[in-house]
């Protein structure tokens, strides 16, 4: 898969969305998956995209290897404690 | 490598109807990727949707809040899935479910994607974005 340009720095699929608005991505799935200085933390803001060309942000909460936990911030919910 | 997989107690109700968030999620890639992450954690071909309790939309969002943030959602039923041979699994917390496909195939994908509706709007959706 190729991408033309990088309006985000993961892809999502909304429906592994958790209650608590966490997802798993994967960095070898995503825009930036060919960019060695991409490497998200935990507490690090970025931005998620999915197939609906959905944006939202998020932050970072877990990261093991190739695989990033982000807690996405949704407008209207109060509390997003994981 | 042996992957245990975690289901709840539950059963297919007959009226069960699942629900698959956007309008392109189901397309090969979406499907083709959520099915790499599947097989890595359960050793299964599968992909995620959500049951709709007592098709009540507002208690979904309740349940999952992501849904307020999309505009169209495809819908299935959950028998009908699982008489065309489509395994439907009740993994991780309610209302999530997998859906299984014997393998990451564009003939399987079309085949799943037959038996889902839509897109249809989703009357949760709040019409804001972050």
């Amino acid at each position: 898969m190729v991408f033309v340009s990088t309006p985000a720095d993961l892809v999502f699929d909304p429906n592994d969305v958790g209650p608590d608005c966490v997802v798993e991505c994967w960095i070898s799935q995503g825009p930036r998956a060919a960019d060695p200085t991409f490497d998200p933390q935990p507490g690090d803001r970025l931005t998620v995209i999915d197939e609906d060309a959905e944006t939202l942000n998020g932050r970072v909460v877990t990261r093991d290897g190739n695989r990033v936990w982000v807690q996405v911030e949704i407008a209207g919910v109060l509390s997003q404690s994981a | 490598m042996t992957k245990s997989v975690v289901v709840r107690d539950a059963g297919v109700p007959e009226t069960l109807v699942v629900l698959r968030m956007g309008s392109n999620t189901l397309s090969d890639n979406a499907l083709g990727q959520a099915c790499e992450r599947a097989y890595a954690a359960m050793g299964l071909h599968a992909f995620s949707v959500f049951e709709i309790p007592h098709h009540d939309y507002a208690e979904l969002a309740r349940l999952e809040p992501i849904l307020i943030t999309r505009p169209k959602v495809l819908e299935a039923s959950g028998p009908e899935l699982v008489a065309a041979g489509f395994a439907l699994l009740p993994t991780g917390r309610f209302p999530h479910w997998s859906v299984v496909v014997s393998e990451p195939t564009a003939d399987q994908f079309a085949r799943v994607r037959s038996h889902f509706h839509g897109p249809i709007d989703n009357p949760t959706w709040t019409g804001r974005s972050v």
